[in-house]
């Protein structure tokens, strides 16, 4: 890789250094001047020039051979070639005469001076030439965007890409494109230097030193002549298609180890069954925890599917004026079913004080809603001190109630707070799961809620860790 | 003597179905719900011939059990996964677990396996309560830390445990010196002399004359060797 034509990580100089050629009358190169000209893209003495200048229109000696006619001069732009570089440049091709005094029509003529800098105007003339609407579309997509020049410096920068780097547009010009990267990162292959398109996922730096995974696609740009002005890169922030790849992943493993689980219940039971000469206390035992753990699995098979049509819109809910005191004492009655002592309080005193004596209703489908609060409260009580009462509730409204499902458990912690309705909420490790079961219940009850056209809310103020929690189910009045 | 499997799973149905499988297998079963549950089973049980523990745990999970049982022991440890990942797996062989075996499994297997590894540990027939009385001077209590030395309290430290527990385990053979290394240190490479210091520090706890041991005997060329019967040798 060539040097940089600045030095790393400083400013570009307001005013370009410059390069300036004098040429001889063959258009051969006699002398060299590079005032803080860098990187190693400059013609040698001795050379003919269009060894190392390509010009955008025409070629270099044909705008010898013009501005010698004229006498005039004339602006040039096209590339530096040299050091492995093509560096975009500008500049004034001036015809010399031959000594002092001698008008350079009349006189013998005395060669030219070449004064070349670097093009910094690139993307200015690229965007000039396209449509308005192409601009602001650049300017304004989501995805990120650069144009670096071909010593791999960004001449150009959409709002995206600096706003998701913590840049505004103007700071990321004059750096190399790969400052972005995280450090370590190897650089692009070299086939994506010569012109190749490539993409690929890596992590990508902050301004403020933080890392966050993006997806690059990236080609060169070229003039009608096939010649390279520059590449253009685009630059996806892929951060919570990350998390989301993580999730499933996450899914997979948690769902893996609930299903197989009770299946190892129920092989080993099966296991014990078949030896034959188990005492009957112990088959006794073996029939009930295998019968346990079947059904678990039917429920837990069932969830599932349910998630997946309630989440996909698939789920038919037939959605009935559901009178709310009904609806809360079968929840109540089911959720305590084989238990023997009473855990949860019904509170219907909100309920009694609609003025027109009529029963309260909310618009919802009676199945679906006794599943949803059926969910909410073997959690409640899963999470709740034994002895420890959970409040089951409504508060009506003038268009809408809440149903209210109280604990007095340890809480919520806030990291998992807004986690909470994920399905299979787990802990950092991977190998950490959920206390006492699936995970599916929440998040199977908010799914169910939203296609009802409701919300399951945890209430603010009532989820701090240590003070119980309540979560609220809002649903239409019927 | 009847080998003694620790089984740590949090699922009731699971260390019920389990248990009773090994049981059936002629083991002797004792099972936790929790790391806590099988750290506590341990410090007042002592340490069992085998664990066999879940993976995937609430708060404290298998993986990290078995790290906090080996900064102590030698105890071989078979897991329990129904985590298809074999990554964690991978790792987990690497550093903690003799073997695993995958959920839902079948009983036999379960049971040929514990026998392999305890094939591989050989000796059995040391006390595995939670004081292993050595002589009339010495009784260790490995799983609480500590030694009796004429009636006095030593404590020991977890390395001078888990040495302990690999020599005390054999008592009678020798033991060689890459194999306390490997055992003791499996993910570090740590060489033989920060070995000798350990059981120098443990010979002027428990020795009456470190410089002439009778407990923890050094065998020239092999390791060491923890003396199998001493002058006071009840047994």
């Amino acid at each position: 890789m060539s040097a940089p034509p600045f030095a790393p990580d400083a400013a570009p100089p307001q005013r370009p250094a410059e390069l300036i050629l004098q040429l001889d009358a063959d258009g051969l190169v006699q002398a060299v001047e590079c005032p803080r000209w860098v990187g190693d893209a400059r013609p040698r003495p001795g050379e003919p020039i269009h060894r190392s200048v390509a010009l955008e229109a025409g070629s270099i000696e044909a705008a010898l051979e013009r501005t010698a006619r004229s006498g005039r001069s004339e602006r040039v732009m096209g590339r530096l070639v040299g050091g492995g570089e093509l560096r975009p440049v500008n500049g004034l091709l001036s015809p010399l005469p031959q000594g002092p005094g001698e008008s350079s029509r009349e006189g013998p003529f005395g060669g030219w001076l070449l004064a070349l800098r670097p093009d910094s105007d690139l993307p200015t003339r690229l965007l000039a030439a396209a449509p308005g609407i192409l601009i602001r579309a650049v300017e304004q997509m989501s995805v990120g965007l650069t144009l670096t020049d071909s010593s791999g410096r960004i001449v150009f920068a959409n709002r995206a890409e600096a706003a998701m780097h913590g840049y505004a547009p103007e700071e990321l010009i004059g750096r190399l494109g790969r400052e972005l990267g995280f450090p370590g990162e190897p650089p692009p292959s070299p086939a994506a230097l010569d012109g190749t398109p490539w993409g690929r996922q890596r992590l990508n730096r902050r301004q403020d030193g933080s890392m966050f995974p993006v997806r690059l696609v990236s080609d060169d740009v070229r003039d009608e002549g096939g010649n390279v002005l520059g590449r253009v890169t685009l630059c996806e922030d892929v951060t919570e298609r990350v998390r989301l790849d993580r999730m499933q992943e996450e899914f997979v493993t948690v769902v893996g180890h609930e299903l197989r689980t009770p299946l190892t219940s129920i092989l080993g039971c099966l296991a014990l069954l078949r030896r034959g000469d188990a005492p009957a206390e112990r088959t006794a035992e073996a029939l009930a925890v295998a019968e346990r753990n079947g059904r678990h699995l039917l429920d837990l098979v069932r969830d599932l599917l349910d998630l997946e049509r309630a989440v996909s819109g698939a789920l038919d809910v037939e959605l009935r004026a559901v009178p709310i005191a009904d609806v809360l004492r079968e929840a109540a009655d089911r959720a305590e079913a084989g238990s023997a002592e009473r855990r949860i309080q019904l509170d219907l005193l909100e309920l009694a004080k609609r003025p027109d004596g009529r029963p309260a209703t909310v618009l919802a489908d009676r199945h679906r809603l006794l599943q949803v609060l059926g969910h909410l409260l073997s959690n409640a009580l899963k999470f709740s001190p034994a002895k420890e009462p959970v409040r089951l509730g409504a508060l009506p409204g003038a268009e809408r109630t809440t149903l209210v499902v109280a604990d007095r458990g340890p809480g919520i912690p806030d990291t998992f707070r807004h986690r909470l309705f994920e399905p299979f909420l787990q802990a950092d490790a991977s190998t950490t799961r959920p206390a006492g079961g699936a995970g599916l219940g929440l998040a199977l009850a908010r799914a169910l809620t939203e296609r009802m056209g409701g919300t399951l809310e945890v209430a603010d103020g009532a989820a701090a860790e240590g003070h119980g929690t309540t979560l609220h189910v809002d649903l239409p009045n019927g | 003597m009847t080998p003694r499997i620790l089984l740590v799973d949090d699922e009731a149905d699971i260390r019920w179905t389990v248990g009773a499988v090994l049981e059936d297998e002629g083991f002797s079963v004792m099972t936790a719900g929790s790391a806590d549950e099988a750290m506590a089973r341990i410090a007042a049980e002592g340490i069992p011939h085998l664990a066999v523990v879940d993976i995937m745990m609430p708060e404290v999970d298998g993986i990290e059990l078995c790290r906090r049982l080996h900064e102590f022991s030698d105890l071989p440890i078979i897991l329990l996964t129904a985590v298809d990942d074999q990554r964690t797996i991978n790792a987990a062989i690497r550093e903690f677990a003799e073997d695993y075996v995958v959920k839902p499994f079948d009983a036999d297997e379960l049971a040929a396996r514990v026998r392999r590894v305890l094939a591989r540990f050989e000796t059995f027939d040391h006390a595995t309560g939670p004081e292993i009385r050595i002589d009339r001077r010495l009784v260790l209590d490995l799983a609480a830390g500590h030694a009796l030395v004429d009636g006095e309290p030593v404590e020991l430290t977890p390395t001078e445990r888990h040495i302990l527990h690999i020599l005390v385990r054999s008592r009678g053979r020798s033991i060689s010196t890459q194999h306390l290394l490997d055992r003791v240190w499996p993910r570090e490479e740590v060489f033989e002399d920060s070995l000798r210091v350990h059981v120098h520090r443990i010979r002027r706890k428990i020795e009456e004359n470190p410089s002439r041991p009778r407990y923890l005997v050094t065998e020239r060329g092999i390791g060491y060797r923890f003396a199998a019967a001493g002058p006071e040798e009840e047994r």
